[in-house]
């Protein structure tokens, strides 16, 4: 799939990200890289049961997305949060940065081009990430996403 | 250390103490200390069972003054917070008052519906809070009132209720806790009903950065403040001048509290709580934005972050957290919450060197602990 316009137009220096202060509670703990998603596959696995069955995720190659309340997200060092936008609630952006485009305009026209919501979009790697398929944490989960990024590729 | 900033640190030491367990209110026993500096009065609105009255006690308790608090209703009798008639003296023909352990004689007071007293008593009143002065009958008694907390539901709509509510210079609303705290509320109100109230003896200290609030300079501080008058009415929040001119004593207790005796931009964020309605404070917030980035204070974390809302304001108390947590190493789940809100709020560019280093150190030991 070709990157939608507005990743385009974004990696193309049409618009930018600018930095904000936190105005939300986090929402979602976000590790991208290697050794940031592993590091915090590691300590989903270390967290109690109850406090695991509060938590929802979703991998990719480099990237692990756990959802849940504020209280409940787990730290590891590198981790970023997110939280949706309070303007386009279908669209999670990270605390500390967002577009300067309106978010609600982005919100659509990121709606238009996956047809999927939430979805979550990333400055640093640019990326989009769906949270529609968010799966509840617990060992068979995490058993699944070390599975997976065990396999070469 | 200065005999002032040893003052603010001790009175700083007491504030915790008294707001041990009681979530989410460190804020209010933070700005009765500042009103009591101040020496001004505080307005507490919010639905009742929200832990005021308890703040307010063990605040006081931690001062080690004498305490006076009532619940007032609209059939409540002077007497009944001032003391009754003297019969003793009645028969001798002069009107006084037993004022023993009544709110003449108290250094810390709270009254609760305070809008419900009588138009008898709301008038005795004002002299005691404007003047420190009690009069009634034959009797005329000075006050050794440092601060009174009053607490209401709502703010009244009657205009001479309204005039009476002004009479409190610093206007604060509480909510009850919010969703995500209602564990440590419970956790943390079953410790407090556990735990002694904090030893009292602090009010030496709040009475000698009392005295120094006439020694606090505040040419830097003044630009600013009118800066920030100019921009409220800019935007429609009027306060009258009477309470303007009265903020520069907020000012003046914050820095004194700081243990400084030089006020600057840092110390404006009482303006916020000057402002008399939720509406007002919250618009106040946007309008100041520019002018309350620099707010901070090293021990009234809760009150200026409130006020600003701003990263800064959070770093002092996430600093203090950590500080804390290393001290005690209490469990590693604060810690990492701690973290979690560190990174949330600073990226490494934006966070303070100081914030940095204690982020790093619980890092370590979490990592160790993990």
């Amino acid at each position: 799939m070709n990157p939608p316009p507005l990743l385009a137009a974004a990696a193309a220096g049409g618009w930018r990200w600018r930095a904000r202060e936190a105005q939300q509670r986090p929402r979602a703990a976000v590790a991208w890289g290697r050794e940031v998603s592993r590091q915090l596959l590691q300590r989903l696995g270390r967290l109690p049961a109850t406090q695991q069955a509060s938590l929802s995720a979703t991998a990719g190659g480099e990237l692990l997305v756990v959802t849940g309340e504020a209280a409940e997200l787990p730290w590891v060092e590198g981790v970023a949060y997110a939280a949706p936008c309070a303007e386009a609630p279908q669209l999670w952006l990270p605390l500390l940065s967002e577009p300067e485009l309106p978010a609600d305009l982005i919100a659509r026209a990121l709606q238009q081009r996956f047809g999927r919501a939430p979805l979550l979009l990333w400055p640093a790697p640019l990326a989009v990430v769906p949270l529609d398929r968010q799966l509840p944490v617990g060992p068979a989960l995490l058993a699944r996403v070390a599975q997976q990024w065990r396999q070469p590729r | 250390m200065s005999p002032l900033q040893d003052a603010a640190r001790q009175l700083r030491t007491s504030i915790r103490a008294a707001t041990a367990g009681l979530v989410g209110r460190d804020q209010l026993a933070e700005l009765i200390v500042l009103a009591a500096v101040a020496q001004e009065h505080l307005l507490v609105v919010g639905p009742p069972g929200t832990g005021k009255s308890a703040v307010v006690r063990r605040v006081a308790q931690a001062l080690g003054g004498r305490y006076f608090e009532y619940l007032l209703g609209r059939f409540t009798e002077p007497s009944e917070l001032f003391g009754p008639v003297d019969l003793r003296k009645l028969r001798e023909g002069s009107v006084e008052t037993d004022v023993t352990g009544m709110l003449p004689q108290a250094e810390v007071a709270f009254l609760d519906e305070v809008f419900l007293g009588s138009t008898a008593i709301l008038n005795t009143l004002l002299g005691v809070l404007n003047e420190r002065r009690f009069r009634r009958g034959h009797t005329q008694l000075d006050c050794p009132l440092r601060v009174c907390v009053g607490a209401a539901n709502a703010l009244p709509e009657d205009e001479a209720l309204a005039a009476f509510g002004d009479r409190f210079l610093l206007h604060t609303f509480v909510e009850p806790v919010a969703d995500h705290q209602l564990e440590a509320l419970l956790a943390g109100g079953w410790a407090a009903e556990q735990a002694p109230l904090p030893a009292g003896g602090a009010l030496q200290q709040l009475d000698l950065l009392s005295q120094q609030l006439k020694h606090v300079q505040l040419d830097a501080a003044r630009p600013a403040l009118a800066q920030a008058i100019r921009l409220l009415r800019q935007a429609g929040i009027a306060l009258s001048d009477r309470r303007i001119v009265k903020a520069q004593r907020l000012v003046a207790a914050a820095a004194v509290l700081a243990g400084r005796l030089q006020a600057g931009q840092a110390d404006l964020w009482p303006l916020l709580y000057v402002l008399p309605t939720q509406q007002a404070q919250h618009s106040a917030r946007e309008v100041l934005r520019e002018l309350l980035a620099a707010a901070s204070h090293p021990h009234l974390f809760a009150a200026v972050e409130e006020a600003s809302q701003q990263p800064l304001s959070r770093a002092a108390r996430l600093a203090e957290a950590a500080r804390g947590w290393l001290a005690a190493e209490a469990g590693a789940a604060p810690a990492e919450a701690l973290l979690r809100e560190i990174d949330a709020n600073f990226t490494a560019a934006t966070l303070p060197p100081e914030l940095a280093a204690l982020r790093a150190q619980l890092g370590e030991r979490l990592a160790l602990a993990g």
